[in-house]
């Protein structure tokens, strides 16, 4: 049985009932006990008896034990978890990186895994581009009307560029394809590759190509360093360096002042909006760091989240 | 219209199906103790608590049924790690199974257990071959190291035709894995029977206002395209009318919370169109035949479909996002207004590909 709220202790008795304590995160002001309780922590049973619940039953493993929830107003929420990048649909999205600042997709998971397992085949590789060995792109006429279409979406290519540019990007991106396909990373990237995409469910585009081409796209997105690293080593004649210099200008997310002590991956938090009438029109059920799973409307001129950590402190580093 | 629409799909369905209309959101325990086909009929409104209520539905409704299944898929696991055990050791074994309990749990999410048997996620696979009137069928499980064939069985048609996974003869080593998904798929079957679709109605006028062969088409529309495998559907309908020459069609809009409640319908629906009685769409007169096209052609139509949108201040969400056109060209009932309807899904957060894990994201 979960209590919506502790009490301490009853005629010198301690009450053990599970509890879960709500934690504030900035200096929002905190909804009534009563209100809490009655709009997020109650509902009836099949005989119509009034019961305590855990709304977030279904949405943590914790579900239903004693811990902590946190509150913070949306808008400090969207300060420390803003979308640097996707401006999309998140709804398929399982978890954010607090260091690119953007939501992570389940393909983006499953590269990092196979990236932390070939980090370092993957750093000499890039090392090694000549650009004298892949002089021109070599992706699918698919792959390349995919990458057209979400470059342009991206804002790495202008309508006003020269064609040069398209024919760079694609140069850029066969290479990077190149790499992850190379025999020293033992075909893990090709078979992760090879598993079925769906567009805005398994990756934040809209448009579908090759996986490698998305696996590419996205290491550049997530890895900035190995972008910073292959212009650094490329050494290509003058104006292929600077053609590629320039694009990786537009490609390259860029990262705030980093907390080094913050967890870079986090899940994306299941979230309650405790919010007005009038602020309705705000609200955005699913965010880059979080999922509205339901709203409570109050007469409090406020826009709140109450937030499971999903076993994260969120007072701890980052907040 | 709810109860409308809630007579209509009755019409479609049949006595055995449940319906149940406008569910208080309090109420959320009741519905997790439906079992069968169920249809759940609210308010736009309600949308904005889907995620929670499907949820609820899913892990506050843990039956005897549903601890029957658990028990079976931990079975059905520990019997295939012990033969894996023996040729990778325990280690990698422990490892595997921890990988595959996750993997079926996805399923369990997303599919219901009858994901375990089919589909291209399937951990169980049955093969068919038949030859000079003699079947046979094998019955293979998804290993760490492949996909292996665990039991056979033959029939001919002049037998009995077995059912489920009766007559099987284990391959020696999985007899227990074999008796451990027996029992699991004795116990699927009769829970995932246990479907739930989640239908938001909004309509700006009583139902006797728009055409009855429109509502009903729609509506039967949406009965036969549910069908699948998924546990929880949910869809949002919007039936509204359109007015001519810039008057407004019903002075009912959106409230706050109907239009949060859009947020969670995705784009790619279906957009239903019907012309009024005094819709002049047939601007072709020598190919007024064709009257999808003249209606698709007709500028004022579609910039009354048009302003009805912007009344109703919902142009710019996505459910108006590749919307697939549908003409409804019935005339015998042909009412003054002309209206619309849409009928777009809803992100349930439980589809299997979404790869989330009992709840959990993965990371």
């Amino acid at each position: 049985m979960l209590c919506g709220y502790r009490k301490y202790c009853t005629l010198g008795k301690f009450d053990d009932r599970e509890y879960i304590e709500i934690i504030q995160l900035d200096s929002s002001r905190m909804p009534s006990k009563q209100m809490l309780q009655e709009r997020c922590f109650s509902a009836y049973d099949s005989n119509g008896n009034h019961i305590v619940i855990d709304p977030f039953l279904g949405f943590t493993t914790n579900a239903n034990k004693t811990r902590k929830l946190y509150l913070i107003s949306q808008e400090n929420f969207s300060l420390k978890f803003p979308d640097n990048l996707n401006d999309c649909h998140f709804d398929a999205a399982i978890g954010y990186d607090t260091i690119s600042q953007q939501a992570i997709w389940p393909i983006d998971h499953l590269f990092l895994e196979k990236y932390e397992e070939k980090r370092a085949a993957l750093k000499l590789e890039l090392d090694r581009i000549d650009p004298k060995t892949l002089t021109s792109g070599n992706l699918s006429q698919i792959d390349q009307n995919c990458l057209n279409k979400i470059a342009f979406e991206r804002g790495w290519l202008h309508s006003s560029d020269p064609k040069g540019f398209f024919d760079a990007l694609h140069l850029l991106m066969s290479r990077f394809v190149r790499v992850l396909t190379g025999k020293e990373m033992g075909g893990v990237f090709r078979k992760l590759a090879a598993i079925p995409m769906t567009t805005n469910i398994d990756h934040p585009f809209n448009y579908s190509g090759s996986g490698l081409l998305h696996l590419a796209i996205r290491w550049i997105e997530l890895k900035e360093e190995d972008l910073a690293k292959y212009i650094e080593k490329l050494d290509a004649s003058d104006d292929e360096q600077d053609i590629q210099e320039k694009l990786s200008e537009r490609l390259r997310v860029t990262t705030p002042d980093l907390n080094l002590e913050m967890m870079r991956y986090l899940p994306r938090f299941p979230m309650i909006a405790i919010t007005t009438e009038k602020r309705l029109p705000e609200i955005q059920f699913e965010q880059a760091g979080g999922r509205i799973i339901d709203i409570v409307i109050t007469d409090d001129d406020s826009s709140l989240l109450l937030i499971d950590g999903l076993g994260i402190d969120l007072r701890e580093g980052w907040m | 219209m709810i109860e409308h629409i809630a007579s209509l799909i009755r019409e479609e369905v049949g006595e055995e199906v449940n319906i149940e209309i406008s569910p208080d959101t309090k109420h959320l325990s009741k519905l997790g103790e439906f079992t069968g086909i169920n249809f759940i009929i609210s308010n736009l409104s309600d949308a904005v608590s889907l995620p929670l209520r499907v949820r609820r539905i899913m892990y506050a409704s843990s039956g005897d049924k549903l601890n029957d299944l658990d028990f079976d898929t931990e079975s059905m696991i520990d019997s295939a790690r012990q033969i894996m055990a023996q040729e990778i050791g325990e280690e990698e074994a422990d490892k595997w199974a921890l990988e595959l309990d996750l993997r079926i749990n996805s399923i369990l999410a997303g599919r219901g257990p009858m994901g375990i048997f089919s589909g291209s996620e399937s951990i169980i696979i049955e093969e068919t071959k038949e030859e000079n009137n003699e079947v046979t069928q094998t019955l293979q499980f998804r290993f760490q190291n492949g996909i292996r064939k665990i039991a056979e069985r033959t029939y001919t048609y002049m037998d009995k035709i077995p059912v489920r996974y009766d007559e099987y003869k284990s391959e020696r080593g999985y007899e227990n894995l074999l008796g451990s998904i027996k029992s699991l798929i004795d116990n699927s079957e009769t829970t995932e029977k246990h479907k739930f679709h989640h239908l938001f109605v909004w309509s700006d006028l009583p139902p006797t206002n728009f055409q009855p062969s429109f509502l009903e088409r729609v509506v039967v529309d949406y009965v036969r395209r549910f069908i699948g495998h998924h546990k929880h559907t949910a869809k949002i309908l919007i039936v509204s009318s359109i007015s001519r020459s810039g008057k407004r069609a019903s002075n009912d809009n959106l409230s706050s919370t109907e239009t949060l409640a859009l947020q969670r319908g995705f784009g790619g629906g279906i957009l239903y169109l019907a012309p009024g009685n005094n819709e002049d769409f047939n601007y072709d007169k020598m190919n007024n035949s064709i009257r999808s096209m003249s209606v698709y052609d007709s500028t004022s139509f579609i910039q009354s479909l048009r302003a009805r949108f912007d009344e109703l201040d919902i142009s710019h969400l996505r459910i108006l996002d590749e919307l697939r056109y549908v003409l409804h060209e019935s005339t015998i009932d042909l009412v003054d207004k002309s209206a619309f309807a849409i009928v777009s899904d809803c992100w349930t957060g439980t589809w299997s590909e979404s790869k989330e894990i009992d709840g959990e994201q993965v990371l």
